[in-house]
């Protein structure tokens, strides 16, 4: 079983693909079938709106006159061969699936690149655990005899996890368009740490905010990134010569970064006043937010000056004012419930709703985006902050964690066990959910407290499996001296 | 001898047109099922008319149909009619606008028509999918109820000469599932093997609100405070 697996790992990154978009094809076509013979579709309801909004913009019509069309135009642009080939969307979206692949293969593959020579430079103190030192020695005695080296089978394995996985498969083959919006995401990712485009990066950002309005959440830790106090690790952060800088508050040149040379003036620790500095943009700043606004305000306006007011509508506000007080996974759901119009709801209600998320929000931006070689990470606790606390959230959502986890495996010092318990609450905390969830959908059983109960439990799995990944964030790989 | 060609013609039309000549009596009773529980339900209608042979109601070209009043308190899914449409299982069209997440209190009646053309009179078996609407919680919780009003049959002529028995009640409503023509119907009665049926919805209970809103905001602190101290103390 074991070699099974290893041999799986170490076949060629191509012959994934290959395989993944077979799985696609397969699924695509039981999606048809399935279809044509069930009473209960295969394919996603979203799908068929798709394709009846490229109708619309076939025949010079506006997609928001198909109703419940709550999408960019893009999507009803790009699906117009869906009105002669209704496979053509799921075709497209499986397409996508493979690039995001390829994207979390490069993206890993940079980073633990980057990860390599940052270890190798002087100017840091870094000290590589003996227990990682020993496990790379097993590793290297594995792999003598094959011509995959660690990085490319660590980054393989971050793309075999978003290849296989049977959700993103499901999504993709189902016609749901949320992995476009994972892909504007990841190549936002790509061209800022691979390229050092900051303003095709600030570009492809606004694109995606364009598509789907989550990935606005990203931006401070984008901003941060770019930022000249960005560092790589803690004990930089403490080390001598920073304190020294910090006594002169003079301008130093440190090696550590990819050219060389990075640029100090003052580090700072997490919640101090100098933080207010951080916000004054660069040169490569200014050039992410003039290229996220360029993308997104001519985009916008462009579909403004098409469809009117109903684009701004369905696109953003209706997701902006929506309140679907409905049962989901969200532990806000019975509250919003309960006090569904009641017009007059206190003012402390409404704020600790939103002000623990926008807390963290914040300071996962700031001091994982500031962290050269955590911004990934930052996108991921974003991410999961933006679901764990959302005041909707359906199965749907968990497809924005799925697309960003596989870049952060490496980095996530976890055991196998640990993981595999970890995934099993999360598991179980969403099956407990299900169970009542059904017997009120389906059965009408008054379970309202049993559901409320069991979001309940599944938001506190959501934030102690974050606390353990937070823990498990690069520890064994870099260990603080003191 | 024209004399009598015309009184053969004449007889022979007399004769062909014989069966119409006299009004068609329906004579339909219908059964009402509502099936399922929870928020999604199914109504199964058995339409019936004994008195009337198949070959009787094709010829005459008529043509009957339901129409239901759907309350506020639930709906008709239109995507769900236009996939049953498109696949040939139902012919229905809706009128009205049916906003599919908004809550009972916010939400307005709309109608339903389905139309039976080209079906077997005597025995006709209608399949409905309703979804029931989340209505306002209320003081000790408990169920919602929802007063499901019995169809009306409806029924036309569309060709001259040919009629129904009886002075319906005429009204103006779609001729298709395209619902793009207006036609005029005839309200007929009809035999009810059923009683009007009360729909029970799980309701929110308000006195959880207090354990409920000081638990949720409270959680969503400390899972904040956790975070943070959690971050506290862990180096990057």
């Amino acid at each position: 079983m074991f070699s099974l697996w290893h041999k799986f790992k170490l076949l060629d990154f191509r012959y994934h693909l290959l395989c993944s978009f077979i799985v696609h094809l397969i699924l695509i076509g039981y999606g048809r079938y399935h279809d044509e013979n069930y009473a209960v579709p295969f394919t996603d309801v979203d799908y068929k709106v798709f394709t009846d909004a490229a109708r619309y913009v076939i025949n010079f019509e506006s997609p928001y006159n198909r109703h419940t069309y709550r999408y960019t135009p893009v999507i009803a642009f790009l699906l117009t061969p869906n009105v002669l080939y209704d496979y053509f969307g799921k075709l497209l979206f499986s397409v996508i699936n493979l690039i995001v692949a390829l994207l979390i293969r490069s993206i890993v593959k940079h980073g633990l690149a980057e990860f390599e020579s940052y270890k190798r430079s002087d100017e840091n103190k870094l000290q590589i655990t003996q227990v990682v030192e020993k496990t790379n020695k097993r590793r290297r005695k594995k792999q003598k005899n094959s011509k995959k080296s660690d990085g490319e089978i660590s980054a393989d394995l971050a793309m075999i996890l978003w290849l296989y996985n049977p959700m993103t498969i499901a999504i993709a083959t189902r016609g749901n368009c949320d992995s476009i919006a994972g892909f504007f995401v990841l190549s936002t990712l790509f061209v800022l740490q691979v390229w050092k485009s900051s303003f095709l990066g600030g570009f492809l950002h606004g694109i995606a905010i364009h598509v789907r309005l989550y990935p606005v959440a990203y931006s401070l830790a984008l901003f941060m990134h770019l930022s000249k106090f960005s560092f790589y690790s803690h004990n930089y952060r403490q080390s001598p010569v920073t304190r020294l800088v910090k006594g002169k508050h003079k301008k130093l040149q440190l090696k550590g970064t990819e050219n060389g040379v990075l640029s100090v003036e003052r580090r700072q620790t997490v919640f101090k006043m100098e933080y207010v500095y951080y916000l004054i943009p660069n040169w490569e700043q200014f050039k992410l937010v003039s290229g996220c606004m360029l993308s997104l305000f001519t985009l916008t306006g462009f579909f403004y000056l098409l469809y009117g007011y109903q684009f701004l509508h369905e696109t953003y506000v209706y997701h902006l004012v929506r309140k679907d007080t409905r049962h989901n996974f969200s532990m806000y759901f019975y509250l919003q419930y309960l006090t569904a119009g009641i017009k007059n709801i206190g003012f402390w209600q409404k704020l600790l709703t939103v002000l623990p998320q926008i807390i963290l929000l914040l300071v996962f931006s700031v001091r994982y985006g500031l962290n050269k070689l955590s911004l990934n990470f930052a996108f991921l606790t974003l991410t999961i902050v933006m679901v764990a606390y959302n005041t909707v959230l359906t199965s749907q959502y968990f497809i924005w964690i799925l697309v960003i986890l596989p870049l952060c495996v490496w980095q996530i010092q976890m055991s196998k066990k640990a993981a595999f318990f970890l995934i099993t609450i999360w598991f179980v905390a969403q099956a407990a959910w299900l169970l009542p969830a059904y017997f009120l959908e389906f059965q009408g059983h008054n379970t309202f407290m049993f559901i409320w109960v069991q979001s309940i439990s599944f938001f506190c799995a959501n934030m102690a499996i974050l606390g353990r990944i937070i823990k498990c964030y690069m520890i064994g790989k870099v260990q603080k001296i003191n | 001898m024209l004399k009598l060609f015309l009184t053969i013609v004449t007889l022979l039309i007399q004769r062909a047109n014989g069966n119409y000549r006299d009004c068609l009596n329906l004579q339909v009773s219908i059964s009402q099922k509502v099936e399922n529980e929870g928020f999604h339900r199914e109504i199964n209608w058995l339409i019936e008319s004994l008195e009337l042979s198949d070959e009787q109601w094709t010829h005459s070209n008529c043509e009957i149909g339901l129409h239901l009043d759907v309350p506020p308190e639930m709906f008709v899914n239109p995507d769900e009619i236009s996939e049953l449409n498109r696949t040939g299982q139902i012919s229905a069209y809706i009128d009205g606008y049916v906003n599919v997440e908004s809550p009972a209190y916010e939400s307005n009646e709309h109608k339903l028509y389905i139309f039976l053309r080209d079906r077997d009179i005597r025995k006709i078996l209608v399949r409905l999918p309703v979804h029931l609407r989340y209505q306002r919680a209320v003081i000790a919780g408990g169920f919602g109820k929802i007063n499901l009003s019995k169809p009306s049959l409806v029924a036309r002529c569309p060709i001259a000469g040919r009629s129904l028995c009886g002075e319906n009640e005429k009204m103006t409503a779609p001729c298709d599932s395209t619902g793009v023509f207006k036609c005029d119907w005839e309200n007929v009665t009809y035999q009810a093997l059923f009683d009007e049926v009360q729909l029970f919805v799980p309701i929110g209970d308000l006195d959880d609100y207090p354990i409920v809103a000081i638990v949720t905001l409270l959680l969503g602190c400390v899972g904040s405070i956790y975070i943070l101290s959690v971050l506290s103390t862990t180096h990057l």
